[in-house]
C-alpha cells in the first residue's frame, strides 16, 4: 500500500512514482536533518520561484455602454484585459481594481502565460450573494492554485482553484 | 441590472435609492449580457415615453386574485430558497473536502485517525509544532499510531526538544498495543541503546515481534540483525529471507539493504546487476542510502554501464538528505568535472556539506582547497582548522599536510619539530607521503637530529608502497653516497621507478645519469627522452638540460631555435642558468636575432639571481659596452660579486681591471691576488696572466721559474696564449735556457690550434731547421696558415718562398701576390722584396716608380737595404 505524502510545497499529493519529486510543483523533498526553518525556506524559494514564472494573467472580459448612434445599449467591445503577473497574487487575495458588472453566474475565460507558455483556462463563477458592481480578485492558495475572486474585501464568490502549473500546450 | 454603487437591484428608471443612476457610460463584463439584460438596460436608458393613458381599475372581485397569486408565490420562493441552500450545504461541503478541512473537522471532533494524518501533513510541511499537537491528541487516546510518530517527533526533536526517554515511552505504548512501527522504533532504541541501556536482545525481540506482524521496518530490521549476528548467530539467509519480505512490501530500507547482500555476495550469489535493481527501487522512493548506493554504482559502473552524470543526479538526491558520503562525493565529481560542468566553487560547496557533518576526508579537501586556493580564497588558518579536524579523526593525509604546514610556517610559525610529530603520526599509519616526509627531515636535521639511516629506512618504505618523490630521494642518495654506499645503479634503479611514475625530477636525473653513462650505458637519445619527459612537465632543470642537448646537438639534430625555446621556457620560469644561456644566444645571435639589449636583459635576471655566471656575463657587458653603456665601474661591481662567490673566470677578469686600473685603482697586488684565487682553481686564463706578472716583476717579485711554472700549468690545459709565449721564452732564451725543440713544441701546440703568430713562429724554425730539421714545405705550410690569417710576416716569407721555389714551386706572381698583402699592411720586409719585384719586373709589369714608392716605404721603416736600392734608382 503506498502512503501518499503532501508536498511540503504545495500540498498536493506525491505519489512513490514520483517522489521525492512533487507531480505537480516539481520540488523535491529535501529532509533538512534538524532544521525545521531551512526546510521552509527551501519550500518557500520553491513556491516563489514557481509563482515567478506565472505571468499576464487576464479575463476575456466585454464592454457594453450607450451608443449614441443607434440609441441602445450594445456590446462595443470585446478584449482580454491584463490583470497582474503571479507574485502580485502570492498569499493574499490580489484586488485588481477593475470593476465588472455581472449579476449571474457565467464562465470565466481566463488566461495565463506560464514558464513562457500561453494557457487559457474557464471556469464558472458565481457572483456574490448581492449582485453588482465588482471588483475581480486573484490569489495564488497554499496548493499553488489560482483562485479568481469577484466581490470586494468584504464580501466575495470566488473560483474552483485553477492548477495553473502546466507545461506546453492548452490548461484544462 | 444591479447598481454599481451599492450593488442593490436597479429599478426600472436605473435610478437607485442610494443615489445611483445607471448611466449611459462604458461597463465592463465578464460574459456577455443576455438579450434579456439588454433589453432591460436599454428599457432603464430610453428617453421615457409620453405618459400612458391610465390603466382601466380592475374589478374589485379581482383583487384578491393578486393576494392569491402572492400566497401562491411564497410556497415557490421558499422551494428555490431550499434548493440554494442544498445546492450551498453540497458546495460547502465540497469545498471543505477539497481544502482538507473535513480532516480537520473530523480532528478537532476527535478522530484519532484524522488527527494522526493532520499531524502528518504538517510534519510533511515542516510544521513540526503543529505535528506533534496533532499527534499528541492522538496519542493520549492511546492511538498507536500516534504513539509511535509521537515518539518519533521525541526521537529527532521536531517539534520539541529532544527526550530520547519520552519517545521511548511512547514508543513502548504504542508497541505494546501492538503497533509493528511502534515495536520496530521501540527496538531501534534498544539498539543503539537511545534512552535505555543498549542491548541486542531486547531489540531483537521487539524487531521479531514487529516482523511477524509483516512490518516492513520490523523485517528490515531483523534483517540487520541476522547479517550482523547481533543479538543470534550470523544467518545471512535469514537476513537475506528478512530484507526480501520488507522490501516486496516496497520498504525502502529493506530494499536498499537487499541490495548491499547482492552487491557483497552475503547468502546470495554476488549480482550487481541485482544490486542495483534493488538501490534504484529503494533510490527512487528517497532514501539516501539507496540514492547514495546507486550513484556509487553508476560512479565505478558495477552493475550498470557507468555513468557520470547519472552519479551525480543521485549523489545529489543523498547529498541534498544530508548524506556525507554522497557530499563528498558530488564534490569530487565537480572537481573533476565527471557527469557535471567542473566547478572548484560547487566543489568546495558540497565539500563542506560533507565537511560540517565530520567526514574526514571531506575536511582534508577542503583544508587543502583553502591551503591551495581552489574554489576559494587562500586561508592557511581555515585550511589548518579543517586539517586538524580531520587529523584528529585519524585522516593521514590532513596529519602529513599538517606536518607540511608547520614545516613551511603556514598560517602557524614555522615549527619543524611539530611538523616531524604530525609526518611521524601519518608514517606510523603507512602513509607513503608521511613516511616521505620524516624522511626528508631526517635527511636534512630539520626537527630532528639528522640521520640519515632513519632517513634512508623511511624513503625505503614509502617508495616501497610506490612513493614516487621517496623513490627519486633514495636515487639522489644513491647517487651522492649520503647515507648509503654511493651507487649509480640503484640510483638509476630508483629514479626509473620514480620516472616512470611520472615525477619530473627523477625523469631530469635520469636523463643526467644517461648523459653523463652513470650506472647505465651513455646515450644522448636516452638522456633527451628523459629530459623531454621532464621538460614537457615544465620541469625548469630539465627543459635547461634539453636547451643544451639541442644546442650542443647531443642526441637530437642540433638546432639553435629549439635551444633557445627550451632556454626560454626554463628562463621564464626564472632558472637562473638558462637565463644565462638564453643571454649568450642573445649576445651572440644564435637561433634568436642578436640582440644585446636583450643578451643584457637575460644576463641581469640571472645575475640578480645571484648567478655568478650572470653577474660574470653582465659585468662583460659593462666592460665592453655591449647593450648598455659602457661602465668600468659596473663591470668590477658584477665581476666582484661573481668573484666573490668563487667564478675563477670573474676573479681573473676582476684581476685584469685591478692590473690595468680599470674601473678601480690600479693595483698589482690586488690583481695578483685575484688572479691566484681563479689560478689555484686551475683557470688558465689566470695561470697565464700570473705567469705574466711573475715573468714582468708585477706585484710580486720577477721570478721566471715561477712564471714559466704558471705557463706551463696555463699551456697543459691547452691554453694557446701559455704555450705561444712558452714556445718564444724557449726561442729566444732570454729568460730561461734557449731550447728549440722545447719551442718548436710548445708552438706546434699553439699552431695546432690555430694561433697565427704560433703558425708563423713554427714556419720559421722549420725554415731554419732550428729545433727541428729543416723542411721548406713545412714552413710553406704553416706560413700559409699564418698568412691566411693576415699575419704579415707570414705573408712576407711566404712570398720570399714563391720566389726562391723552396717548399713550393717557384712562382713570381704568387711571390708578389704575398709581398704585396704584407706590404699593405706596413710589413717592412713586404714593402722592400715588392719594391724589387717592381725593379726587376718580376711577377709584375716592370716600374721604376712602384719600386721606388715601396722601397722608399720600408726605407722610411729603416730597411738598410731599401734605402740602398733606393739610392741607387734615384742616382
Amino acid at each position: 500500500m503506498e502512503e501518499k505524502i503532501p508536498c511540503a510545497c504545495c500540498g498536493h499529493p506525491v505519489s512513490g512514482e514520483s517522489w521525492p519529486m512533487c507531480g505537480y510543483c516539481g520540488y523535491v523533498h529535501v529532509a533538512v536533518v534538524g532544521s525545521a526553518t531551512r526546510y521552509d525556506r527551501l519550500a518557500q524559494e520553491h513556491r516563489t520561484e514557481v509563482i515567478s514564472r506565472l505571468t499576464g494573467i487576464s479575463v476575456l472580459a466585454y464592454q457594453y455602454g450607450w451608443s449614441e448612434g443607434e440609441q441602445r445599449y450594445k456590446l462595443l467591445d470585446k478584449r482580454e484585459l491584463a490583470l497582474a503577473d503571479g507574485p502580485a497574487c502570492d498569499g493574499d487575495v490580489f484586488w485588481t481594481g477593475q470593476r465588472f458588472g455581472q449579476t449571474s453566474p457565467f464562465s470565466l475565460e481566463l488566461s495565463y502565460t506560464y514558464d513562457g507558455s500561453r494557457q487559457r483556462v474557464t471556469r464558472s463563477l458565481q457572483p456574490p450573494a448581492c449582485a453588482g458592481y465588482w471588483d475581480l480578485g486573484l490569489e495564488i492558495n497554499s496548493h499553488l492554485e489560482l483562485v479568481v475572486h469577484l466581490g470586494d474585501k468584504q464580501s466575495s464568490s470566488k473560483s474552483q482553484p485553477i492548477p495553473f502549473i502546466q507545461k506546453g500546450g492548452e490548461a484544462d | 441590472m444591479n447598481c454599481a454603487k451599492c450593488g442593490g437591484v436597479l429599478p426600472a428608471d436605473g435610478k437607485c435609492s442610494c443615489g445611483y443612476q445607471l448611466k449611459k457610460e462604458r461597463t465592463w463584463f465578464l460574459a456577455p449580457l443576455t438579450a434579456e439584460q439588454l433589453a432591460q438596460a436599454n428599457r432603464m436608458l430610453q428617453p421615457p415615453a409620453p405618459n400612458p393613458a391610465p390603466p382601466p381599475a380592475p374589478p374589485r372581485n379581482e383583487d384578491s386574485a393578486p393576494r392569491r397569486q402572492d400566497a401562491k408565490k411564497a410556497p415557490r420562493l421558499s422551494t428555490r430558497a431550499l434548493v440554494l441552500a442544498a445546492l450551498a450545504v453540497v458546495l460547502t461541503g465540497a469545498l471543505l473536502i477539497w481544502g482538507g478541512a473535513f480532516t480537520q473537522i473530523m480532528a478537532r471532533t476527535g478522530s484519532p485517525g484524522a488527527q494522526v494524518r493532520l499531524g502528518d501533513r504538517c510534519r510533511a510541511r515542516g510544521d513540526y509544532q503543529q505535528a506533534v499537537e496533532w499527534y499528541r491528541m492522538a496519542a493520549v487516546q492511546e492511538d498507536g499510531d500516534g504513539q509511535n510518530k509521537l515518539g518519533e517527533m521525541y526521537e529527532n526533536g521536531y517539534g520539541l526538544e529532544q527526550d530520547h526517554q519520552d519517545a521511548l515511552k511512547w514508543y513502548r505504548l504504542s508497541a505494546e498495543q501492538g503497533n509493528g512501527w511502534g515495536q520496530s522504533n521501540l527496538g531501534a532504541m534498544y539498539y543503539r541503546g537511545r534512552g535505555t541501556q543498549q542491548s541486542y536482545e531486547e531489540a531483537l525481540k521487539w524487531f521479531r515481534l514487529s516482523a511477524e506482524q509483516e512490518n516492513p521496518a520490523g523485517q528490515s530490521w531483523l534483517g540487520i540483525m541476522y547479517q550482523n549476528g547481533y543479538g543470534l548467530e550470523q544467518d545471512y539467509q535469514e537476513a537475506l529471507k528478512w530484507f526480501q519480505l520488507s522490501a516486496d512490501q516496497e520498504y525502502s530500507k529493506g530494499q536498499n539493504s537487499l541490495g548491499v547482500m547482492y552487491q557483497r555476495g552475503l547468502g546470495v550469489e554476488q549480482n550487481d546487476e541485482i544490486a542495483v535493481k534493488w538501490y534504484r527501487l529503494a533510490a527512487k522512493q528517497g532514501y539516501e542510502l539507496g540514492q547514495r548506493n546507486l550513484a556509487w554504482m553508476y560512479e565505478n559502473g558495477r552493475g550498470i554501464e557507468q555513468d557520470y552524470a547519472q552519479a551525480a543526479k543521485w549523489y545529489r538526491l543523498a547529498a541534498e538528505q544530508g548524506n556525507a558520503f554522497a557530499q563528498n562525493r558530488l564534490g569530487a565529481l565537480y572537481w573533476n568535472g565527471q557527469g557535471v560542468t567542473q566547478s572548484d566553487e560547487d566543489a568546495v560547496q558540497w565539500y563542506r556539506l560533507a565537511a560540517e557533518q565530520g567526514d574526514a576526508q571531506a575536511q582534508y579537501i577542503l583544508g587543502w582547497a583553502y591551503e591551495n586556493s581552489r574554489g576559494l580564497e587562500q586561508n592557511f588558518e581555515e585550511a589548518l582548522n579543517w586539517y586538524r579536524l580531520s587529523a584528529a579523526q585519524g585522516n593521514v593525509q590532513a596529519q602529513g599536510a599538517l606536518g607540511t604546514m608547520y614545516h613551511n610556517g603556514r598560517g602557524v610559525v614555522q615549527d619543524n619539530p611539530e611538523a616531524v610529530e604530525w609526518y611521524r603520526l601519518a608514517a606510523g599509519q603507512g602513509d607513503a607521503y608521511g613516511q616521505c616526509s620524516l624522511g626528508v627531515m631526517y635527511c636534512n636535521g630539520w626537527g630532528v637530529e639528522q640521520d640519515l639511516k632513519q632517513a634512508e629506512a623511511w624513503f625505503l618504505l614509502a617508495a616501497e608502497q610506490e612513493h614516487a618523490s621517496a623513490q627519486y630521494n633514495l636515487g639522489v642518495m644513491y647517487e651522492n653516497g649520503r647515507g648509503v654506499e654511493q651507487s649509480y645503479e640503484e640510483a638509476v634503479k630508483w629514479y626509473h621507478l620514480a620516472a616512470e611514475q611520472g615525477d619530473s625530477a627523477a625523469q631530469r636525473s635520469l636523463g643526467q645519469m644517461y648523459e653523463n653513462g652513470r650506472g647505465v650505458a651513455q646515450s644522448d637519445e636516452e638522456a633527451v627522452k628523459w629530459y623531454r619527459l621532464a621538460a614537457e612537465q615544465e620541469n625548469a632543470r630539465a627543459q635547461y638540460n634539453l636547451g643544451m642537448m639541442y644546442e650542443n646537438g647531443r642526441g637530437v639534430e642540433q638546432s639553435y631555435e629549439e635551444a633557445v625555446k627550451w632556454y626560454r621556457l626554463a628562463a621564464e620560469q626564472g632558472d637562473s642558468a638558462a637565463q644565462c644561456n638564453l643571454g649568450w644566444m642573445y649576445a651572440n645571435g644564435r637561433g634568436v636575432e642578436q640582440d644585446d639589449e636583450e643578451a643584457v636583459k637575460w644576463y641581469r635576471l640571472a645575475a640578480e639571481q645571484e648567478n655568478a655566471r650572470g653577474q660574470r656575463s653582465l659585468g662583460w657587458m659593462y666592460e665592453n659596452g655591449r647593450g648598455v653603456e659602457q661602465n668600468d665601474e659596473e663591470a668590477v661591481k658584477w665581476y666582484r660579486l661573481a668573484a666573490e662567490q668563487g667564478d675563477s673566470a670573474a676573479q681573473c677578469s676582476l684581476g685584469v681591471m685591478y692590473a690595468n686600473g680599470r674601473g678601480v685603482t690600479q693595483n698589482d697586488e690586488e690583481a695578483i691576488q685575484w688572479y691566484r684565487l681563479a689560478a689555484d682553481q686551475s683557470y688558465s686564463d689566470a695561470q697565464c696572466n700570473l705567469g705574466w706578472m711573475y715573468g714582468n716583476g708585477r706585484g710580486v717579485e720577477q721570478s721566471y721559474e715561477e712564471a714559466v711554472k704558471w705557463y706551463c700549468l696555463a699551456a697543459e690545459q691547452g691554453n694557446i696564449r701559455a704555450q705561444r709565449t712558452l714556445g718564444r721564452m724557449y726561442a729566444d732564451g732570454q729568460a730561461i735556457e734557449q731550447d728549440y725543440e722545447e719551442a718548436v713544441k710548445w708552438y706546434r701546440l699553439a699552431a695546432e690550434q690555430g694561433d697565427s703568430n704560433a703558425q708563423f713562429n713554427l714556419g720559421w724554425l722549420y725554415h731554419t731547421g732550428w729545433g727541428a730539421e729543416q723542411n721548406y714545405a713545412e714552413a710553406v705550410k704553416w706560413y700559409r696558415l699564418a698568412a691566411e690569417q693576415e699575419n704579415a710576416q707570414a705573408q712576407g716569407l711566404l712570398g720570399t718562398m714563391y720566389e726562391q721555389g723552396q717548399g713550393v714551386e717557384q712562382n713570381d706572381k704568387s711571390a708578389v701576390k704575398w709581398y704585396r698583402l704584407a706590404a699593405e699592411q706596413g710589413d717592412i720586409n713586404g714593402q722592400y722584396y715588392l719594391g724589387r719585384m717592381y725593379e726587376r719586373g718580376a711577377g709584375v709589369r716592370k716600374s721604376a716608380k712602384e719600386a721606388v714608392k715601396w722601397y722608399r716605404l720600408a726605407a722610411e721603416q729603416g730597411h738598410p737595404k731599401a734605402q740602398e736600392a733606393l739610392d741607387h734608382l734615384e742616382s
